[in-house]
């Protein structure tokens, strides 16, 4: 019997009151909205799995196959996606009508990739996601989840600048700024662009929640990359790295001190994490200062803590959205660090198909089934301890 | 559900109109050919391709995104290391429609087609 029925017979017989009622069904809805936040990250990553995939065994390039058989198949693939999508999406099955979207909103880059190769085409790198995100406005303004949403406001407010430095004022000015002045020239107008940025784009979208937040997510995140990279950069000098000269220093401290400083104002439960988080910095900058070469494993392992422990602060901040992006860069990472394990284009286009369906389907049935597991589960174990 | 239907209307059809039209304009227009020397790199995208400086003819006019021809991943070893040798007389063969656009549609060492070339001359 679902909680809210059960809820309601418990107040009609004066078990529990009203108020202690909506109490209950209050928390439940925010404890389901969290679990599903992290349910569709962990969906979208497995579908972008299986977007790589196609994307690779496309750029494997099969020569033996006609162009327009290959164009075909690409487009009767992408209309069986798309009709997939509007029938879910239409029938508010949010979780399917999600998972098509996203391999929708993919396979439509893959189909460039595909025309590209098959022509020979060739233009600056951005154009081509540029053209994808473009054509793809349609799908972020009517999504109902956050990932599309999130990619096009990412992408464009990337993809667009990319777009302007093709141009022979901008990049003059460009010049002029990061060289014939300085390099921190540049990233002190960077952080200041970003923040005004910050402040007249975001609220053109009131009236998209998903597209404002990716917007609003892009230049939180600029702001802080920014402010990160302009720190370092001074730590750093003109340098890149000092190998084997770890010494005290302003920058170096400050990039620690960062985490600490806004722990004063948090709750208890959020300085742990924020202390955690100054720790990690503190101890891996050191690394990285005094090794030549950590390797591969190293750094996966130093970003998906250092990832984890954002997710975490997030999760307790209760910034649901926030700490969902965390889980979603975590996921992703896994993949890109699974992906590296493959050679060759066919091979890495297989394994990541076969190993982004298997994650969907065992995501799916993990949401679908995993209460009546418990429930068995429990029944079991009381069974068995009598 | 109307929503839903237009936006991957939307999509799909600035996707396949731009296609086709890649499809048709790459089959209008004069051919020619030119020398070229390159090497192969990968676009993660579209896969490899192998890619080069053209030699244009003293008056000929700089022509724009003919720098790229995508090749197999299978051949792409032997391809790349055929260019780079430069033993082969390595030339393309452009499309160049009524509107100055061009098209690469063919790459040839020693006059065969680069697949051609890679499956019947293991290097």
């Amino acid at each position: 019997m679902k909680i809210a029925k059960k809820l309601a017979i418990w107040a009609e017989n004066g078990l529990i009151s009203k108020e202690q009622k909506n109490t209950i069904l209050d928390f439940e809805a925010a404890r389901a909205a969290g679990n599903k936040w992290l349910f569709f990250g962990l969906l979208t990553a497995a579908c972008l799995a299986v977007g790589i995939g196609v994307i690779s065994i496309i750029a494997y390039n099969w020569a033996d196959i006609a162009p327009w058989l290959k164009l075909s198949v690409g487009a009767l693939i992408l209309g069986g996606l798309a009709a997939a999508y509007v029938k879910t999406a239409s029938s508010e099955k949010d979780i399917l009508a999600h998972v098509f979207l996203t391999l929708f909103f993919l396979g439509v880059l893959g189909y460039i990739g595909l025309t590209a190769q098959i022509f020979h085409l060739n233009s600056h790198p951005h154009r081509g996601v540029l053209f994808w995100l473009a054509i793809s406005t349609p799908l972020a303004f009517t999504s109902k989840r956050g990932f599309v949403p999130l990619v096009w406001a990412w992408g464009m407010l990337i993809t667009i600048p990319c777009e302007l430095l093709v141009y022979e004022p901008v990049q003059s000015f460009f010049e002029w700024l990061t060289k014939d002045i300085s390099y921190k020239a540049g990233l002190l107008g960077g952080l200041a662009f970003s923040a005004m940025c910050a402040q007249i784009i975001p609220p053109l979208f009131n009236k998209f929640k998903n597209i404002k937040w990716g917007a609003q997510t892009f230049f939180a995140a600029s702001l802080f990359a920014l402010t990160a990279v302009f720190i370092i950069f001074s730590f750093f000098g003109d340098g890149w790295r000092f190998y084997g000269r770890l010494e005290p220093n302003f920058y170096y401290l400050l990039l620690v001190a960062v985490f600490l400083i806004v722990g004063v104002w948090r709750a208890k439960s959020e300085r742990k994490i924020l202390a955690a988080l100054a720790l990690t910095v503190f101890a891996g900058t050191a690394f990285y200062l005094q090794a030549e070469n950590l390797g591969a494993f190293f750094n996966g392992a130093y970003f998906l803590l250092f990832a984890a422990l954002m997710a975490a602060y997030f999760e307790v901040r209760g910034s649901k959205k926030w700490c969902n992006v965390f889980v979603f860069i975590i996921c992703a990472k896994l993949v890109a660090m699974y992906a590296q394990l493959s050679s060759g284009l066919l091979g890495f286009g297989v394994s990541m198909i076969t190993s982004g369906v298997v994650a969907i389907a065992l995501i799916i049935l993990w949401h679908k089934y995993i209460g009546a597991a418990r429930g068995w589960l429990a029944q079991r174990l009381s069974g068995g301890a009598k | 559900m109307k929503k839903y239907i237009i936006s991957v209307c939307i999509t799909l059809g600035f996707l396949f109109g731009w296609t086709l039209f890649t499809l048709v304009s790459s089959n209008i227009g004069t051919t020619v050919e030119f020398g070229v020397i390159g090497y192969d790199p990968r676009n993660l995208l579209s896969g490899h391709y192998l890619t080069y400086t053209v030699m244009y003819e003293d008056d000929a006019k700089e022509l724009k995104g003919i720098n790229r021809f995508y090749i197999p991943e299978k051949y792409a070893a032997d391809l790349d290391r055929a260019l780079r040798s430069g033993e082969y007389d390595t030339k393309i063969k452009v499309l160049i429609t009524p509107s100055g656009r061009a098209y690469v549609k063919e790459m040839f060492f020693d006059g065969v087609g680069a697949v051609e070339f890679a499956k019947n001359y293991p290097l």
